[in-house]
């Protein structure tokens, strides 16, 4: 079945990509000459990611002390590095969002992913070990690699997920077997090619086997720990039924107690549903 | 929204987490009413302890920390949502216990976290 997973990565231009507003505004946030004046005034040009952007900025996942109404106001807040994970998120969530995903849900595969990036900013946070920053793109980010396997084959997904449903394995062990690659893989080869920082292809490398690379970031450990609270949770779904086993190297790479596990629980529940309802209601 | 859909045994489509909790939406709050759980900002640090009653100005907060829902208790029901029954008991801890199944019970983390999929199950606060 190994030509099947060849197929995938071979097959991802028939994916939508990134639109240009993305890379022009990476361009603009990474040339020095850049400000976020210009940066505002290119998403402007764009009153669908305008309003979208101002929706998510005004959401629960900022928490910002008063309504914001004007783009370079938000970015002013929020600062160059979160424009650009807002724009990246917002942009990505976009293009894909209308497609049809077959066995899960968009809205379903995005929330575990948005709550998944807000539990990895908690645990940042509490942790102290990675900006929460990063590890909310990462958390967002890492489960990319489905998108492929359920748009492209999903009668073959769908067969994998039954599978799993069934208990014969962990959902990444069973891709490798109907695929011969698992979308940790096609998602790191995703983010590769679309230029993302290599800390976030990382993450959705390995946020499976975190121990077994020992090189990797603290947002590696912190997405696979995230990811696994997120499925507990059953907060959204990107396929995986079952609580996957914990890499305690990467329990303890992510400098948290269990003690402390209830403050991200908490936090990941009161505000998934509303960033979620920003990201992808009309 | 799937996190409030009944247990789900079967479906491939969405998920249907095992809870049962009295979380309600902000704007359906009301004064009187009393938090059953903690608050915590996008940080993760303790806005309000659970207990306090709902005043329109913690309401207000609410809504500038940007939190939309919350856990409550009435006042005159100390513990509405809470599920005793045994059986019904018995019931959700085979549904986690399914659902950890594949995973690593004996890790300390992977057991403070059954237990809290097991109290949001329940009701418990």
């Amino acid at each position: 079945m190994t030509q099947t997973a060849g197929k995938i990565l071979e097959r991802l231009d028939e994916l939508p990509s990134l639109p240009a507003v993305y890379h022009r505004v990476r361009e603009t946030l990474e040339d020095p000459e850049g400000s976020l004046e210009s940066v505002a005034a290119i998403i402007e040009t764009d009153p669908a990611l305008t309003a979208r952007l101002l929706r998510v900025a005004n959401s629960a996942l900022y928490g910002l002390a008063a309504k914001v109404d004007n783009v370079l106001r938000a970015l002013t807040i929020i600062g160059a590095t979160e424009t650009h994970h807002l724009v990246l998120a917002t942009t990505l969530i976009s293009v894909f969002r209308d497609l049809p995903l077959g066995p899960v849900s968009m809205r379903s595969f995005w929330e575990h992913s948005i709550a998944c990036g807000i539990a990895a900013r908690v645990i940042a946070r509490v942790g102290g070990r990675a900006s929460p920053d990063h590890a909310y793109l990462a958390g967002l980010l890492h489960d990319l690699g489905r998108l492929p396997l359920f748009i492209l084959e999903p009668h073959l997904m769908s067969a994998a997920l039954q599978a799993h449903r069934d208990r014969q394995g962990h959902l990444h062990r069973l891709e490798l077997q109907f695929f011969g690659s698992s979308h940790a893989d096609i998602g790191a080869a995703m983010l590769r090619d679309w230029k993302i920082p290599e800390v976030f292809c990382e993450a959705a490398e390995h946020h499976h086997r975190a121990a077994i690379e020992q090189s990797v970031g603290a947002e590696t450990a912190i997405t696979h720990v995230a990811d696994l609270i997120v499925n507990s949770l059953r907060i959204g779904t990107s396929g995986t039924r079952w609580t996957p086993v914990l890499d305690d190297q990467a329990w303890h790479a992510v400098g948290l107690e269990a003690g402390q596990l209830p403050a991200v629980v908490e936090t990941t529940i009161a505000t998934t549903r509303d960033v979620t309802s920003a990201f992808l209601e009309h | 929204m799937s996190r409030d859909a009944p247990l789900d045994r079967s479906g491939l489509t969405e998920p249907a987490p095992p809870l049962k909790e009295n979380r309600m939406r902000v704007e359906d709050m009301a004064p009187g009413m009393h938090l059953a759980k903690d608050i915590y900002d996008p940080n993760g640090n303790v806005l309000m302890r659970s207990g306090a009653e709902i005043t329109e100005r913690l309401i207000k907060a609410l809504r500038s920390w940007g939190i939309s829902e919350v856990a409550i208790k009435t006042a005159a029901d100390e513990d509405p949502g809470m599920i005793r029954d045994p059986k019904a008991v018995a019931e959700i801890r085979a549904l986690l216990d399914q659902q950890f199944s594949l995973s690593n019970r004996d890790h300390p983390m992977i057991q403070a976290l059954y237990d809290l999929c097991l109290d949001r199950a329940l009701g418990k606060r």
